[in-house]
Protein backbone atom coordinates (compact mmCIF):
# COMPACT_ATOMS: atom_id res chain seq x y z
CA UNK A 1 0.00 0.00 0.00
CA UNK A 2 1.44 3.36 -0.97
CA UNK A 3 1.71 6.01 1.69
CA UNK A 4 -0.75 8.87 1.39
CA UNK A 5 0.18 12.50 1.68
CA UNK A 6 -1.48 14.64 4.36
CA UNK A 7 -3.92 16.19 1.85
CA UNK A 8 -4.83 12.80 0.43
CA UNK A 9 -5.53 11.46 3.93
CA UNK A 10 -7.68 14.41 4.84
CA UNK A 11 -9.59 14.11 1.60
CA UNK A 12 -10.16 10.43 2.29
CA UNK A 13 -11.50 11.17 5.76
CA UNK A 14 -13.82 13.86 4.39
CA UNK A 15 -15.14 11.42 1.79
CA UNK A 16 -15.88 8.82 4.45
CA UNK A 17 -17.64 11.33 6.69
CA UNK A 18 -19.77 12.79 3.94
CA UNK A 19 -22.25 9.94 3.85
CA UNK A 20 -23.12 10.23 7.55
CA UNK A 21 -26.13 12.17 8.85
CA UNK A 22 -25.25 15.41 10.65
CA UNK A 23 -25.17 14.16 14.23
CA UNK A 24 -23.27 10.97 13.45
CA UNK A 25 -20.79 12.95 11.37
CA UNK A 26 -20.07 15.32 14.26
CA UNK A 27 -19.49 12.38 16.54
CA UNK A 28 -17.39 10.38 14.09
CA UNK A 29 -15.10 13.29 13.18
CA UNK A 30 -13.44 13.14 16.59
CA UNK A 31 -12.39 9.54 15.97
CA UNK A 32 -10.77 9.99 12.56
CA UNK A 33 -7.60 12.05 12.30
CA UNK A 34 -4.44 12.41 10.28
CA UNK A 35 -1.20 11.63 11.98
CA UNK A 36 0.56 14.69 13.35
CA UNK A 37 4.06 13.99 14.66
CA UNK A 38 4.32 17.38 16.34
CA UNK A 39 1.61 16.55 18.87
CA UNK A 40 2.89 15.35 22.23
CA UNK A 41 -0.29 14.21 23.95
CA UNK A 42 -2.13 11.38 22.28
CA UNK A 43 -5.48 12.67 23.46
CA UNK A 44 -4.98 15.89 21.49
CA UNK A 45 -4.56 13.86 18.32
CA UNK A 46 -7.58 11.62 18.42
CA UNK A 47 -10.43 10.68 20.73
CA UNK A 48 -10.47 7.05 21.74
CA UNK A 49 -11.33 4.71 24.63
CA UNK A 50 -14.94 5.86 24.68
CA UNK A 51 -18.15 4.01 25.27
CA UNK A 52 -19.37 2.70 21.92
CA UNK A 53 -22.83 3.52 20.64
CA UNK A 54 -25.09 0.49 20.41
CA UNK A 55 -25.30 -0.79 16.88
CA UNK A 56 -23.68 -3.45 14.81
CA UNK A 57 -20.40 -3.64 16.74
CA UNK A 58 -21.01 -2.93 20.37
CA UNK A 59 -20.11 -3.72 23.95
CA UNK A 60 -20.27 -7.32 25.00
CA UNK A 61 -17.92 -7.55 27.97
CA UNK A 62 -17.03 -5.78 31.19
CA UNK A 63 -13.78 -5.28 33.07
CA UNK A 64 -14.27 -8.57 34.92
CA UNK A 65 -14.55 -10.35 31.57
CA UNK A 66 -11.35 -8.68 30.39
CA UNK A 67 -9.48 -9.63 33.50
CA UNK A 68 -10.77 -13.06 34.48
CA UNK A 69 -11.82 -14.21 31.03
CA UNK A 70 -8.97 -12.97 28.90
CA UNK A 71 -5.87 -12.32 30.96
CA UNK A 72 -5.91 -14.40 34.13
CA UNK A 73 -8.28 -17.24 33.24
CA UNK A 74 -5.92 -18.88 30.72
CA UNK A 75 -3.20 -19.23 33.37
CA UNK A 76 -3.89 -22.88 33.90
CA UNK A 77 -2.02 -23.73 37.10
CA UNK A 78 -3.41 -20.89 39.19
CA UNK A 79 -6.82 -20.84 40.78
CA UNK A 80 -8.92 -17.80 39.87
CA UNK A 81 -11.63 -16.95 42.37
CA UNK A 82 -14.64 -15.07 41.01
CA UNK A 83 -15.22 -13.06 44.14
CA UNK A 84 -18.85 -12.03 44.44
CA UNK A 85 -22.21 -13.56 43.59
CA UNK A 86 -22.18 -16.78 41.65
CA UNK A 87 -23.47 -15.66 38.23
CA UNK A 88 -20.32 -14.04 36.81
CA UNK A 89 -18.23 -17.09 37.43
CA UNK A 90 -20.84 -19.58 36.34
CA UNK A 91 -21.74 -17.91 33.05
CA UNK A 92 -18.14 -17.29 32.13
CA UNK A 93 -17.11 -20.82 32.93
CA UNK A 94 -15.02 -22.48 30.23
CA UNK A 95 -16.53 -20.26 27.55
CA UNK A 96 -13.28 -19.23 25.98
CA UNK A 97 -11.65 -22.40 24.67
CA UNK A 98 -8.25 -21.60 26.10
CA UNK A 99 -7.06 -25.18 25.69
CA UNK A 100 -4.29 -26.48 27.92
CA UNK A 101 -2.38 -29.60 28.76
CA UNK A 102 -2.75 -31.01 32.26
CA UNK A 103 -5.02 -32.92 34.62
CA UNK A 104 -7.94 -30.69 35.44
CA UNK A 105 -8.69 -30.58 39.14
CA UNK A 106 -5.25 -31.81 40.06
CA UNK A 107 -2.54 -29.60 38.65
CA UNK A 108 -4.52 -27.45 36.23
CA UNK A 109 -7.83 -25.70 36.78
CA UNK A 110 -8.79 -23.84 33.60
CA UNK A 111 -12.29 -25.17 33.04
CA UNK A 112 -13.30 -25.01 36.68
CA UNK A 113 -15.32 -22.26 38.33
CA UNK A 114 -14.16 -21.02 41.75
CA UNK A 115 -16.59 -18.61 43.31
CA UNK A 116 -17.20 -17.08 46.72
CA UNK A 117 -20.96 -17.21 46.08
CA UNK A 118 -21.82 -13.93 47.80
CA UNK A 119 -25.04 -13.88 49.76
CA UNK A 120 -26.92 -10.94 51.25
CA UNK A 121 -25.10 -11.16 54.54
CA UNK A 122 -21.75 -10.93 52.79
CA UNK A 123 -22.87 -7.74 51.13
CA UNK A 124 -24.05 -6.24 54.38
CA UNK A 125 -21.27 -7.41 56.69
CA UNK A 126 -18.44 -7.59 54.18
CA UNK A 127 -16.90 -10.63 52.49
CA UNK A 128 -13.31 -10.52 53.76
CA UNK A 129 -13.76 -13.35 56.27
CA UNK A 130 -15.33 -15.52 53.60
CA UNK A 131 -12.43 -14.85 51.26
CA UNK A 132 -9.92 -15.80 53.92
CA UNK A 133 -11.74 -19.07 54.56
CA UNK A 134 -11.97 -19.73 50.84
CA UNK A 135 -8.21 -19.37 50.48
CA UNK A 136 -7.66 -21.89 53.24
CA UNK A 137 -10.06 -24.37 51.62
CA UNK A 138 -8.46 -23.95 48.20
CA UNK A 139 -5.05 -24.67 49.66
CA UNK A 140 -6.38 -27.78 51.40
CA UNK A 141 -8.37 -29.24 48.52
CA UNK A 142 -6.05 -28.35 45.63
CA UNK A 143 -2.53 -28.43 47.01
CA UNK A 144 -0.84 -28.47 43.62
CA UNK A 145 -2.01 -25.01 42.62
CA UNK A 146 0.77 -22.49 42.00
CA UNK A 147 -1.11 -19.42 43.22
CA UNK A 148 -4.47 -17.72 43.52
CA UNK A 149 -5.97 -14.65 41.89
CA UNK A 150 -8.98 -12.85 43.36
CA UNK A 151 -11.11 -11.48 40.51
CA UNK A 152 -13.38 -8.80 41.98
CA UNK A 153 -16.95 -8.73 40.81
CA UNK A 154 -19.07 -5.58 41.04
CA UNK A 155 -20.21 -5.73 44.69
CA UNK A 156 -16.64 -5.94 46.00
CA UNK A 157 -15.91 -2.44 44.78
CA UNK A 158 -19.18 -1.07 46.11
CA UNK A 159 -18.93 -2.31 49.65
CA UNK A 160 -15.24 -1.52 49.83
CA UNK A 161 -13.92 -4.93 50.84
CA UNK A 162 -10.22 -4.97 51.62
CA UNK A 163 -9.14 -7.87 49.43
CA UNK A 164 -5.56 -6.56 49.30
CA UNK A 165 -4.94 -7.17 52.96
CA UNK A 166 -6.67 -10.58 52.92
CA UNK A 167 -4.48 -11.54 49.96
CA UNK A 168 -1.30 -10.40 51.66
CA UNK A 169 -2.12 -12.31 54.83
CA UNK A 170 -3.17 -15.42 52.91
CA UNK A 171 -0.06 -15.37 50.74
CA UNK A 172 2.14 -15.22 53.81
CA UNK A 173 0.23 -18.12 55.32
CA UNK A 174 0.31 -20.48 52.35
CA UNK A 175 3.60 -19.36 50.82
CA UNK A 176 2.20 -18.90 47.30
CA UNK A 177 1.26 -15.68 45.49
CA UNK A 178 -2.29 -14.42 45.96
CA UNK A 179 -3.05 -11.57 43.58
CA UNK A 180 -6.01 -9.26 44.26
CA UNK A 181 -7.42 -7.87 41.01
CA UNK A 182 -9.79 -4.89 41.15
CA UNK A 183 -11.62 -5.71 37.95
CA UNK A 184 -15.15 -4.77 39.00
CA UNK A 185 -17.45 -4.88 36.00
CA UNK A 186 -18.55 -1.26 36.18
CA UNK A 187 -15.05 0.10 35.77
CA UNK A 188 -13.98 1.61 32.48
CA UNK A 189 -15.86 1.81 29.21
CA UNK A 190 -15.36 -1.75 28.00
CA UNK A 191 -13.52 -5.00 28.48
CA UNK A 192 -10.26 -3.25 27.72
CA UNK A 193 -9.86 -1.69 31.14
CA UNK A 194 -10.07 -5.22 32.48
CA UNK A 195 -6.99 -6.13 30.45
CA UNK A 196 -5.26 -3.02 31.75
CA UNK A 197 -6.11 -3.71 35.38
CA UNK A 198 -5.15 -7.37 35.09
CA UNK A 199 -1.76 -6.52 33.65
CA UNK A 200 -1.18 -3.84 36.27
CA UNK A 201 -1.88 -6.48 38.91
CA UNK A 202 0.84 -8.66 37.38
CA UNK A 203 3.21 -5.69 37.48
CA UNK A 204 2.38 -4.89 41.09
CA UNK A 205 1.98 -8.32 42.65
CA UNK A 206 3.94 -10.82 40.57
CA UNK A 207 6.98 -9.12 39.07
CA UNK A 208 8.76 -8.74 42.36
CA UNK A 209 8.55 -12.48 42.96
CA UNK A 210 11.13 -13.45 40.34
CA UNK A 211 13.10 -16.39 41.57
CA UNK A 212 16.42 -14.70 40.80
CA UNK A 213 17.60 -17.47 38.49
CA UNK A 214 19.61 -15.84 35.70
CA UNK A 215 18.34 -16.63 32.27
CA UNK A 216 20.87 -17.96 29.78
CA UNK A 217 19.90 -16.87 26.32
CA UNK A 218 21.07 -18.29 22.99
CA UNK A 219 20.98 -16.80 19.47
CA UNK A 220 18.16 -19.20 18.60
CA UNK A 221 15.63 -18.04 21.21
CA UNK A 222 12.13 -17.01 20.21
CA UNK A 223 9.48 -15.52 22.48
CA UNK A 224 5.96 -15.76 21.09
CA UNK A 225 4.14 -12.65 22.29
CA UNK A 226 0.49 -11.85 21.83
CA UNK A 227 -0.79 -15.38 21.47
CA UNK A 228 -4.54 -15.00 21.70
CA UNK A 229 -4.66 -18.37 23.40
CA UNK A 230 -7.91 -19.56 21.89
CA UNK A 231 -8.14 -23.19 20.93
CA UNK A 232 -4.45 -23.84 21.43
CA UNK A 233 -3.33 -21.78 18.45
CA UNK A 234 0.20 -21.21 19.67
CA UNK A 235 0.87 -24.94 19.80
CA UNK A 236 0.99 -25.17 16.01
CA UNK A 237 3.34 -22.19 15.83
CA UNK A 238 5.58 -23.61 18.51
CA UNK A 239 5.89 -26.99 16.79
CA UNK A 240 6.90 -25.39 13.52
CA UNK A 241 9.49 -23.15 15.18
CA UNK A 242 10.95 -26.02 17.16
CA UNK A 243 11.18 -28.25 14.13
CA UNK A 244 13.13 -25.43 12.51
CA UNK A 245 15.62 -25.75 15.31
CA UNK A 246 14.70 -22.62 17.26
CA UNK A 247 14.16 -22.56 21.01
CA UNK A 248 10.80 -21.17 22.06
CA UNK A 249 11.39 -19.60 25.47
CA UNK A 250 7.91 -18.27 26.11
CA UNK A 251 4.48 -18.19 24.59
CA UNK B 1 13.28 15.89 53.56
CA UNK B 2 10.97 14.55 56.22
CA UNK B 3 8.56 11.79 55.25
CA UNK B 4 5.08 12.73 54.11
CA UNK B 5 2.61 12.43 56.99
CA UNK B 6 -0.91 11.40 56.12
CA UNK B 7 -3.62 12.04 58.70
CA UNK B 8 -7.29 11.07 58.64
CA UNK B 9 -9.91 13.00 60.59
CA UNK B 10 -12.94 11.05 61.79
CA UNK B 11 -15.75 11.82 64.22
CA UNK B 12 -19.49 12.05 64.67
CA UNK B 13 -21.39 13.91 62.00
CA UNK B 14 -21.61 17.63 62.70
CA UNK B 15 -18.96 17.54 65.43
CA UNK B 16 -16.69 19.98 63.61
CA UNK B 17 -14.24 17.84 61.62
CA UNK B 18 -14.18 19.98 58.49
CA UNK B 19 -14.02 23.21 60.48
CA UNK B 20 -11.28 21.92 62.77
CA UNK B 21 -9.30 20.39 59.91
CA UNK B 22 -9.34 23.51 57.77
CA UNK B 23 -8.47 25.75 60.69
CA UNK B 24 -5.55 23.64 61.80
CA UNK B 25 -4.34 23.22 58.23
CA UNK B 26 -4.39 26.99 57.79
CA UNK B 27 -2.21 27.26 60.89
CA UNK B 28 0.16 24.63 59.48
CA UNK B 29 0.36 26.49 56.19
CA UNK B 30 1.02 29.74 58.04
CA UNK B 31 4.01 28.07 59.69
CA UNK B 32 5.41 27.10 56.32
CA UNK B 33 4.18 23.52 55.94
CA UNK B 34 3.00 22.25 52.56
CA UNK B 35 -0.38 20.62 53.02
CA UNK B 36 -3.06 18.91 50.93
CA UNK B 37 -6.65 18.38 52.07
CA UNK B 38 -8.57 15.48 50.53
CA UNK B 39 -12.29 15.81 51.19
CA UNK B 40 -13.92 12.37 51.47
CA UNK B 41 -17.51 13.45 51.76
CA UNK B 42 -20.18 13.73 49.09
CA UNK B 43 -21.11 17.09 50.62
CA UNK B 44 -17.77 18.35 49.25
CA UNK B 45 -17.51 21.00 51.96
CA UNK B 46 -14.08 20.09 53.32
CA UNK B 47 -12.21 22.85 51.52
CA UNK B 48 -14.69 25.70 51.49
CA UNK B 49 -12.82 27.78 54.03
CA UNK B 50 -9.50 27.39 52.25
CA UNK B 51 -10.80 28.07 48.76
CA UNK B 52 -13.33 30.70 49.85
CA UNK B 53 -15.99 28.84 47.91
CA UNK B 54 -17.49 25.42 47.61
CA UNK B 55 -15.39 23.33 45.27
CA UNK B 56 -17.26 22.67 42.06
CA UNK B 57 -14.65 20.47 40.50
CA UNK B 58 -15.03 17.30 42.54
CA UNK B 59 -13.40 14.15 41.25
CA UNK B 60 -16.61 12.17 40.83
CA UNK B 61 -18.54 15.05 39.30
CA UNK B 62 -15.89 15.60 36.66
CA UNK B 63 -15.44 11.90 36.07
CA UNK B 64 -19.15 11.52 35.44
CA UNK B 65 -19.03 14.35 32.91
CA UNK B 66 -15.92 13.11 31.18
CA UNK B 67 -17.17 9.54 30.99
CA UNK B 68 -14.96 7.73 33.41
CA UNK B 69 -12.31 8.61 35.97
CA UNK B 70 -9.58 7.41 33.62
CA UNK B 71 -10.25 10.45 31.44
CA UNK B 72 -9.36 12.95 34.15
CA UNK B 73 -6.11 14.76 34.74
CA UNK B 74 -4.89 15.74 38.19
CA UNK B 75 -4.87 19.46 37.45
CA UNK B 76 -8.58 19.31 36.63
CA UNK B 77 -9.45 18.45 40.23
CA UNK B 78 -6.65 19.98 42.28
CA UNK B 79 -7.22 23.56 43.44
CA UNK B 80 -4.90 25.71 45.53
CA UNK B 81 -6.19 27.98 48.27
CA UNK B 82 -5.04 30.02 51.25
CA UNK B 83 -1.46 29.44 52.23
CA UNK B 84 -0.78 27.31 49.17
CA UNK B 85 -2.92 24.50 50.58
CA UNK B 86 -3.85 22.03 47.84
CA UNK B 87 -7.48 20.97 47.84
CA UNK B 88 -9.25 17.98 46.32
CA UNK B 89 -12.82 16.88 46.89
CA UNK B 90 -13.96 13.37 46.09
CA UNK B 91 -17.57 14.48 45.72
CA UNK B 92 -20.37 11.98 45.35
CA UNK B 93 -24.10 11.60 44.91
CA UNK B 94 -26.78 13.73 46.47
CA UNK B 95 -28.52 12.27 49.52
CA UNK B 96 -30.61 9.19 49.03
CA UNK B 97 -29.08 7.84 45.84
CA UNK B 98 -26.08 5.96 44.60
CA UNK B 99 -23.07 4.96 46.61
CA UNK B 100 -20.92 7.63 48.24
CA UNK B 101 -18.50 5.05 49.61
CA UNK B 102 -17.57 3.94 46.11
CA UNK B 103 -17.06 7.60 45.22
CA UNK B 104 -14.43 7.90 47.95
CA UNK B 105 -12.70 4.70 46.82
CA UNK B 106 -12.53 5.80 43.21
CA UNK B 107 -11.35 9.32 44.06
CA UNK B 108 -8.55 8.16 46.34
CA UNK B 109 -7.37 5.54 43.85
CA UNK B 110 -7.34 8.22 41.20
CA UNK B 111 -5.16 10.50 43.34
CA UNK B 112 -2.77 7.67 44.03
CA UNK B 113 -2.43 6.74 40.40
CA UNK B 114 -2.00 10.31 39.24
CA UNK B 115 0.84 10.80 41.71
CA UNK B 116 -0.84 13.47 43.79
CA UNK B 117 1.22 12.29 46.74
CA UNK B 118 4.56 12.42 44.99
CA UNK B 119 4.55 16.17 45.14
CA UNK B 120 6.57 18.13 47.58
CA UNK B 121 4.14 17.77 50.50
CA UNK B 122 4.58 17.66 54.27
CA UNK B 123 1.03 16.69 55.23
CA UNK B 124 -2.10 15.22 53.71
CA UNK B 125 -5.33 15.44 55.67
CA UNK B 126 -8.31 13.24 54.80
CA UNK B 127 -11.54 14.77 56.05
CA UNK B 128 -13.96 11.83 56.21
CA UNK B 129 -17.71 12.14 56.60
CA UNK B 130 -19.23 11.41 59.97
CA UNK B 131 -20.76 7.99 59.74
CA UNK B 132 -18.37 5.31 58.55
CA UNK B 133 -21.17 3.10 57.35
CA UNK B 134 -19.41 1.06 54.69
CA UNK B 135 -15.98 -0.10 53.61
CA UNK B 136 -15.59 2.82 51.26
CA UNK B 137 -15.23 5.39 54.04
CA UNK B 138 -12.43 3.38 55.53
CA UNK B 139 -10.47 3.81 52.29
CA UNK B 140 -8.30 6.62 53.68
CA UNK B 141 -6.94 4.34 56.39
CA UNK B 142 -5.94 1.46 54.15
CA UNK B 143 -2.33 0.61 53.40
CA UNK B 144 -0.16 3.42 52.03
CA UNK B 145 -2.62 6.13 52.94
CA UNK B 146 -3.35 7.72 56.29
CA UNK B 147 -1.10 6.46 59.08
CA UNK B 148 -2.48 8.68 61.85
CA UNK B 149 -6.10 9.07 62.81
CA UNK B 150 -7.44 11.95 64.87
CA UNK B 151 -10.99 11.63 66.18
CA UNK B 152 -12.87 14.86 66.81
CA UNK B 153 -15.38 14.60 69.64
CA UNK B 154 -17.07 16.57 72.39
CA UNK B 155 -18.19 15.78 75.94
CA UNK B 156 -21.59 14.56 74.83
CA UNK B 157 -22.53 10.92 75.10
CA UNK B 158 -23.25 10.28 71.45
CA UNK B 159 -20.09 11.98 70.27
CA UNK B 160 -18.07 9.82 72.63
CA UNK B 161 -19.99 6.74 71.60
CA UNK B 162 -19.14 7.52 67.99
CA UNK B 163 -15.47 8.01 68.88
CA UNK B 164 -15.46 4.62 70.56
CA UNK B 165 -17.20 3.02 67.61
CA UNK B 166 -14.75 4.47 65.15
CA UNK B 167 -11.94 3.09 67.30
CA UNK B 168 -13.38 -0.39 66.81
CA UNK B 169 -13.11 0.11 63.07
CA UNK B 170 -9.54 1.32 63.44
CA UNK B 171 -8.50 -1.80 65.36
CA UNK B 172 -9.24 -3.98 62.36
CA UNK B 173 -7.05 -1.91 60.04
CA UNK B 174 -4.39 -1.30 62.67
CA UNK B 175 -3.93 -5.04 63.12
CA UNK B 176 -3.36 -5.70 59.45
CA UNK B 177 -1.56 -2.48 58.57
CA UNK B 178 0.31 0.44 60.08
CA UNK B 179 -2.51 2.90 60.72
CA UNK B 180 -2.75 4.12 64.32
CA UNK B 181 -4.93 6.29 66.51
CA UNK B 182 -3.03 9.50 67.11
CA UNK B 183 -5.34 11.28 69.52
CA UNK B 184 -8.72 12.78 70.32
CA UNK B 185 -9.41 16.42 69.54
CA UNK B 186 -12.07 17.84 71.83
CA UNK B 187 -14.17 20.38 69.99
CA UNK B 188 -15.83 21.92 73.02
CA UNK B 189 -19.57 22.11 73.41
CA UNK B 190 -19.21 23.75 76.82
CA UNK B 191 -20.62 20.72 78.64
CA UNK B 192 -19.70 19.99 82.25
CA UNK B 193 -16.11 18.92 82.97
CA UNK B 194 -15.70 18.27 79.27
CA UNK B 195 -11.92 18.29 79.24
CA UNK B 196 -11.61 15.79 82.08
CA UNK B 197 -14.21 13.55 80.50
CA UNK B 198 -12.49 13.44 77.14
CA UNK B 199 -9.10 12.93 78.75
CA UNK B 200 -10.53 9.98 80.65
CA UNK B 201 -12.08 8.53 77.50
CA UNK B 202 -8.82 9.01 75.65
CA UNK B 203 -6.90 7.18 78.31
CA UNK B 204 -9.36 4.27 78.25
CA UNK B 205 -8.89 4.08 74.50
CA UNK B 206 -5.14 4.01 74.98
CA UNK B 207 -4.47 7.47 73.60
CA UNK B 208 -4.52 11.10 74.73
CA UNK B 209 -6.64 14.18 74.21
CA UNK B 210 -4.22 16.01 71.97
CA UNK B 211 -5.93 19.36 72.34
CA UNK B 212 -9.03 20.98 73.77
CA UNK B 213 -10.45 23.50 71.34
CA UNK B 214 -12.65 26.00 73.22
CA UNK B 215 -15.95 27.04 71.76
CA UNK B 216 -15.86 30.50 70.29
CA UNK B 217 -18.32 32.28 68.03
CA UNK B 218 -15.46 33.90 66.16
CA UNK B 219 -15.05 30.62 64.31
CA UNK B 220 -18.59 30.93 62.97
CA UNK B 221 -17.98 34.56 62.02
CA UNK B 222 -15.01 33.46 59.99
CA UNK B 223 -16.95 30.55 58.49
CA UNK B 224 -19.75 32.78 57.24
CA UNK B 225 -17.07 34.70 55.37
CA UNK B 226 -15.71 31.37 54.15
CA UNK B 227 -12.42 31.78 55.98
CA UNK B 228 -10.41 30.11 58.66
CA UNK B 229 -9.58 31.94 61.93
CA UNK B 230 -5.94 32.28 60.98
CA UNK B 231 -6.87 34.14 57.83
CA UNK B 232 -9.87 36.09 59.15
CA UNK B 233 -8.39 37.35 62.42
CA UNK B 234 -4.87 36.08 63.05
CA UNK B 235 -4.59 38.00 66.33
CA UNK B 236 -7.67 36.38 67.88
CA UNK B 237 -6.96 33.94 70.69
CA UNK B 238 -8.98 31.27 68.91
CA UNK B 239 -6.50 31.42 66.04
CA UNK B 240 -3.81 30.65 68.60
CA UNK B 241 -5.76 27.59 69.73
CA UNK B 242 -5.57 26.21 66.22
CA UNK B 243 -1.89 27.11 65.99
CA UNK B 244 -1.34 25.13 69.19
CA UNK B 245 -3.29 22.18 67.83
CA UNK B 246 -1.26 22.30 64.62
CA UNK B 247 1.99 22.40 66.53
CA UNK B 248 0.94 19.49 68.76
CA UNK B 249 0.13 17.44 65.70
CA UNK B 250 3.49 18.27 64.13
CA UNK B 251 5.28 17.07 67.24
CA UNK B 252 3.01 14.13 68.00
CA UNK B 253 4.70 10.75 68.31
CA UNK B 254 2.03 8.95 70.29
CA UNK B 255 0.45 6.48 67.86
CA UNK B 256 -1.43 3.50 69.27
CA UNK B 257 -3.73 0.64 68.41
CA UNK B 258 -6.86 1.72 70.28
CA UNK B 259 -8.58 -0.33 72.99
CA UNK B 260 -12.30 0.36 72.50
CA UNK B 261 -14.57 -0.02 75.53
CA UNK B 262 -18.00 -1.56 76.10
CA UNK B 263 -21.17 0.50 76.42
CA UNK B 264 -21.38 -0.12 80.19
CA UNK B 265 -17.88 1.21 80.66
CA UNK B 266 -18.78 4.29 78.65
CA UNK B 267 -21.83 4.88 80.81
CA UNK B 268 -19.73 4.39 83.95
CA UNK B 269 -17.40 7.08 82.69
CA UNK B 270 -20.27 9.48 82.16
CA UNK B 271 -21.57 8.80 85.65
CA UNK B 272 -18.13 9.23 87.15
CA UNK B 273 -18.03 12.75 85.79
CA UNK B 274 -21.53 13.49 86.96
CA UNK B 275 -23.08 13.65 83.51
CA UNK B 276 -25.44 10.86 84.33
CA UNK B 277 -27.21 10.25 87.64
CA UNK B 278 -25.82 7.51 89.85
CA UNK B 279 -26.49 4.03 88.66
CA UNK B 280 -30.06 3.21 89.49
CA UNK B 281 -31.82 0.77 87.22
CA UNK B 282 -35.14 1.91 88.62
CA UNK B 283 -34.92 5.29 86.89
CA UNK B 284 -34.64 3.69 83.44
CA UNK B 285 -37.90 3.86 81.51
CA UNK B 286 -39.76 6.07 83.95
CA UNK B 287 -41.27 9.22 82.53
CA UNK B 288 -41.04 12.59 84.31
CA UNK B 289 -44.73 12.38 85.29
CA UNK B 290 -44.22 8.99 86.92
CA UNK B 291 -41.19 10.25 88.83
CA UNK B 292 -43.11 13.31 90.01
CA UNK B 293 -46.02 11.10 91.14
CA UNK B 294 -43.60 8.86 93.04
CA UNK B 295 -41.96 11.84 94.69
CA UNK B 296 -45.36 13.24 95.69
CA UNK B 297 -46.38 9.89 97.13
CA UNK B 298 -43.15 9.57 99.14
Amino acid sequence: MTTLSREETEALIAEVLEVYPEKAKKDRTKHLATNDVTLEQSKKCITSNRKSLPGVMTIRGCAYAGSKGVVWGPIKDMIHISHGPVGCGQYSRAGRRNYYVGTTGVDTFGTMNFTSDFQEKDIVFGGDKKLAKLIEEVEQLFPLHKGISVQSECPIGLIGDDIESVSKKGAAAIGKPIVPVRCEGFRGVSQSLGHHIANDAIRDWVLDKRDGVTFESTPYDVAIIGDYNIGGDAWATRIILEEMGLRVVSQ
Amino acid sequence: MAKLRQCAIYGKGGIGKSTTTQNLVAALAESGKKVMIVGCDPKADSTRLILHSKAQTTVMHLAAEAGSVEDLELEDVLSVGYGGVKCVESGGPEPGVGCAGRGVITAINFLEEEGAYDEDLDFVFYDVLGDVVCGGFAMPIRENKAQEIYIVCSGEMMAMYAANNISKGIVKYANSGSVRLAGLICNSRNTDREDELIMALASRLGTTMIHFVPRDNAVQHAEIRRMTMVEYDPTHKQADEYRQLASKIVNNTNFVIPTPIEMEELEDLLMEFGIMEAEDESIVGKTAAELAAEAAAA
